[in-house]
């Protein structure tokens, strides 16, 4: 039995030491495989609520959101400011659920997610669009229409700045009805500077 | 009737081996050891679930017949008579009998050769009939004692699976032999061939009879056996990736190859020289072979093969143990645990230093990217050395420090003054040698084209490119590739050579002397795949800048003054103390920028740019029209495109140091991160106040924050910066205006008198 426990232990030892060496050789950065299913992923835990599920109740409920404004479609606007910044957090609710959430990721600190983590974990975009009327020429969008998800970056810091979720639809159904109020694709005229 | 039972699943097993090998040595699989080595496990299972999985090998199976006459045949068979031979005359023993009682199944006895099958038609003596009997049917007996009424009753049940009506296509069973006691097996389908094998827990029980029998039927030691071809793979990567030479691999493979051969010999007992078994727990001669195959297959627990191996292995052979530890640890000691011992306090301190003086003494030298803290030298002698080497040859001390530290890692940890006196390391992996790590035929040919200037300046005038031992090295008079400062001489005539003559050492410069050097800029770490031109940039920008101490206001600091420096020198100077390469820029515009940014040299202006994300150095390209921008934060060629001129003619000092600098503050917002950036608070302050500026307010946040940054650091200055929207009539933070982004920016680039 003594022989058996060591030869367990013995293997498990070599086990880890596979399992490290594999690691290092992937610099811990172990890529997984992109996904293939539609299957919507989690919620990034930065969002609030679960587009299509959250009621507009517990909309209210959440603080620092307050209505800022209904639309003609029906469709209530909740802002709330996040601790820095000059983008606010927004939630819209329509049919008394909410259709779309964009939360700001930003800290008191100043300190961001990294976009990688999540890109990582979702696969490659189904639309990556550079460009925002909001955070600049640079700011990138990585879109995952089918999923929900997007994910708005600076791409030279891979600062994750927001974090936008809605009820999975097609990129071009993103676009149209979200997308455009925030993503500004006109590249960028360089400036004409000095007197 | 268990020993029938046994003897037809052996018989089962057999066929099911020596076709699956059939079978398998086509896409190259090698089960051919698995009768006689411990692979079957392994192989086995693989087998199984090959079959079970792809129905093209297992319809080649069925397809499978055996086709006598082939080498490996005649081989076998041939192997097969010299056993029985042995066998008869006592030079083994019953158990190997068995065997081939056992493998002499209905296949074999249609296809073995006459000649075999007289061999073993020929009448028994009395001592083996008497084995046999003691072997297959008392040992069996009392084996057949032990089992369970439940696995009695097992046996049957699998019996009458097997015993079901199978495919046509089965093999013609001849009847059996006189001498041979054990009747013909029934069912000798493929798929009752499997299943019975599938059943059998096939690995334990072969493996068992192998390692007792320490014979293997056939003997292709050209198809490497799966155990050592595991040990070439993991030995052959840990080599490769840990010393990122293929020498360092090839040495790997080799070590990883034998350890492992070597732990699967004493775990089977296949060890040369090893005696047979004897103690209680293996069983006497007579024991060896238990064929009760459907007590192994119901009760035998299944034993990993490792855990087979350092079962066994574990107390009494310390070697493999030390080898193991050499194998998987030693790598990861060394990756990771450099960091951790060498840093720790039985180490010599760094030599002190501020840093950043652009004396190689104090200066950092980087490898493995970011993944591993920049070292200094431990001692004295190593910079001297280079400082001398490098004067006289007339390259960048830093350069040459940091080739060093990337071919010869382990020089920096060096705290024996007496290893540069002896002047000799010969360290190599059998195609480059010495600290520098040259090919001896590229020794010789630095030797050959500098033979004036190493005769001038080092008095070398012969060349040597063997290694001697150390107690009988060549005269200093010869250029050796083993004498430590011989190699350093030879890398700084490389580096020379390959800059090109009187070369701005930039960012392709480097590049350049590292691909010259090393072929290329990516290699090989434990780690990863690391960039040797990163690495020597970082060393060599780092150490050469000189930067002022960052003020503060209570310091009253007085302005930094700029050095004087040549018009010739004004592009590489700025590049070696800002970090900042302008290329095609005129000397007064050169000019104009070396003032400023020694003006504004104790903020923390240029700390934050060297401190971006992906610092590479930042490249300013002159744009003669179309306005300046910034385009990326070192991914590509250039970073900003600046003017020197606008609409209304050559730009004057200030308005160039103007635009320089907005331009450069995009690269604070957009590259740097946020903590360090702030602007995220200056985006709020944005929506707020909205901007400061014409232009700032004109645009949008992204546009203000470096109208904050030029402003802050051109007090006094009226708006400039955009033609169209600035107010040329205003002094952004003239008189305590824009109060709340003065505060801003105070913290983002520390104090500078306004």
């Amino acid at each position: 039995m003594i022989g058996f426990r060591n030869t367990k232990i013995i293997v498990l030892v070599i086990s880890l030491c596979l399992i490290l060496l594999v690691l290092i050789v992937l610099n811990l950065n172990i890529k997984q495989p992109p996904l293939t299913t539609p299957t919507p992923l989690p919620i990034p835990s930065i969002s609030k609520t679960v587009p299509g599920k959250t009621t507009e109740e517990e909309v209210s409920s959440i603080p620092g959101f307050k209505l800022e404004r209904s639309l003609p479609d029906g469709t209530n606007q909740y802002i709330a400011d996040p601790p820095t910044g000059a983008v606010k957090n927004v939630i819209l609710v329509k049919n008394g659920l909410v259709i779309f959430e964009k939360t700001v990721t930003v800290t008191v600190g100043r300190e961001h997610p990294n976009v990688d983590e999540f890109l990582t974990k979702y696969g490659a975009p189904e639309l990556e669009l550079k460009g925002s009327r909001e955070y600049g020429v640079h700011e990138t969008y990585y879109i995952y229409a089918s999923k929900g998800v997007v994910f708005v970056a600076n791409p030279f810091t891979r600062e994750l700045d927001e974090v936008q979720t809605f009820i999975p639809t097609t990129t071009e159904d993103y676009m149209s009805k979200i997308g455009d109020q925030y993503i500004n694709t006109a590249s960028a005229e360089p400036e004409i500077l000095g007197p | 009737m268990a020993a029938q039972d046994d003897t037809e699943n052996l018989q089962k097993l057999y066929v099911f081996f020596r076709k699956l090998n059939d079978v398998l040595a086509r896409p190259g699989v090698s089960v051919s050891e698995m009768v006689g080595g411990n692979l079957v496990r392994v192989t086995g299972k693989e087998a199984f679930k090959l079959l079970k999985q792809n129905p093209r090998i297992r319809a080649q199976l069925e397809r499978q017949t055996f086709t006598p006459g082939t080498p490996r045949e005649t081989q076998e068979n041939q192997k097969l008579i010299e056993l029985v031979q042995a066998y008869r005359k006592g030079q083994t023993n019953p158990a190997l009998y068995e065997l081939f009682q056992a493998s002499n199944n209905a296949a074999f006895k249609t296809a073995a050769p006459e000649e075999l099958k007289k061999e073993v038609a020929k009448p028994s003596t009395q001592e083996e009939k008497e084995e046999q009997r003691r072997v297959s049917g008392g040992a069996v007996k009392k084996e057949e004692e032990k089992v369970t009424p439940e696995e009695k009753k097992e046996v049957v049940e699998k019996k009458t699976e097997q015993a079901e009506p199978q495919e046509p296509k089965a093999e013609p069973v001849p009847p059996a032999q006189p001498s041979l006691s054990q009747p013909a097996p029934t069912t000798t389908t493929p798929e009752a061939i499997i299943q019975a094998a599938s059943k059998a827990r096939v690995p334990g029980f072969v493996k068992d009879i192998a390692s007792k029998l320490k014979v293997s039927f056939i003997k292709n030691r050209h198809k490497l056996p799966i155990v050592p071809a595991v040990g070439t793979i993991l030995g052959g990567a840990l080599g490769f990736f840990g010393t990122g030479g293929l020498a360092g691999g090839a040495v790997g493979a080799v070590t990883g190859y034998f350890v492992f051969k070597k732990a699967e010999q004493i775990a089977t007992g296949r060890e040369e020289g090893a005696p047979p078994p004897t103690s209680p727990s293996q069983g006497t001669s007579s024991s060896y072979f238990r064929p009760n195959f459907s007590r192994l297959r119901t009760r035998m627990p299944p034993v990993s093969f490792p855990g087979k191996i350092f079962k066994k292995v574990w107390w009494r052979n310390p070697l493999v143990l030390i080898l193991f530890l050499i194998l998987f640890l030693f790598p990861l000691i060394y990756f990771f645990g450099t960091q951790f011992l060498r840093d720790a306090a039985l180490w010599p301190p760094y030599l002190t230093g501020t840093g950043g003086s652009g004396n190689i003494a104090a200066c950092t030298f980087y490898r493995g990217g970011d993944s591993t803290p920049g070292l200094k030298f431990r001692i004295q002698e190593w910079p001297a050395l280079i400082n001398e080497v490098a004067s006289k040859v007339g390259v960048p001390a830093p350069v040459l420090a940091g080739i060093l530290r990337v071919e010869c890692p382990d020089c920096f940890y060096t705290d024996n003054p007496e290893y540069i006196k002896n002047d000799y390391d010969a360290h190599g992996n059998g195609l480059v040698y010495g600290v520098m790590q040259f090919y001896p035929s590229t020794f010789e040919d630095i030797f050959n084209k500098n033979k004036q200037q190493l005769k001038d300046l080092f008095n070398k005038d012969s060349v040597k490119t063997t290694i001697d031992p150390q107690d009988k090295m060549a005269p200093n008079n010869v250029f050796r590739i083993y004498s430590i400062k011989d190699s350093v001489i030879a890398a700084a005539f490389k580096i020379k050579a390959d800059a090109g003559i009187n070369p701005p050492y930039d960012r392709e410069a480097i590049d350049k002397i590292v691909k010259a050097y090393f072929t290329q800029c990516e290699y090989f770490q434990g780690t990863g795949i690391f960039n040797y031109c990163d690495d020597l940039w970082k060393s060599y920008s780092e150490c050469r800048s000189i930067s002022p101490p960052v003020c503060t206001e209570a310091d009253k600091c007085e302005k930094p003054i700029p050095p004087n420096i040549a018009d010739s020198e004004l592009k590489q100077a700025i590049l070696d103390q800002f970090g900042i390469n302008m290329i095609g820029f005129g000397t007064e515009y050169l000019r104009y920028a070396w003032e400023k940014f020694w003006d504004i040299s104790n903020t923390k202006f240029f700390q934050h740019l060297k401190n971006r994300t992906r610092a590479k150095g930042t490249i300013i390209d002159v744009r003669q029209a179309g306005g300046s921008q910034q385009f990326a934060c070192g991914e590509s060629e250039t970073d900003i495109t600046l003017q020197q001129a606008g609409r209304g003619g050559k730009f004057d000092k200030t308005t160039f140091t103007t635009i320089l600098l907005h331009e450069l503050g995009h690269i604070l917002y957009w590259c740097v991160s946020d903590a360090d950036s702030y602007r995220s608070d200056h985006d709020k302050l944005y929506v707020e106040i909205k901007g400061m500026t014409g232009y700032g307010r004109a645009v949008d946040t992204t546009e203000n924050y470096p109208e904050m940054i030029t402003y802050y650091l051109h007090p006094g200055v009226t708006e400039r910066t955009h033609g169209d929207y600035s107010d040329q009539t205003n002094i952004p933070f003239a008189g305590g205006k824009n109060p709340s982004y003065f505060a801003l920016v105070q913290k983002i680039l520390g104090y500078y008198p306004q």
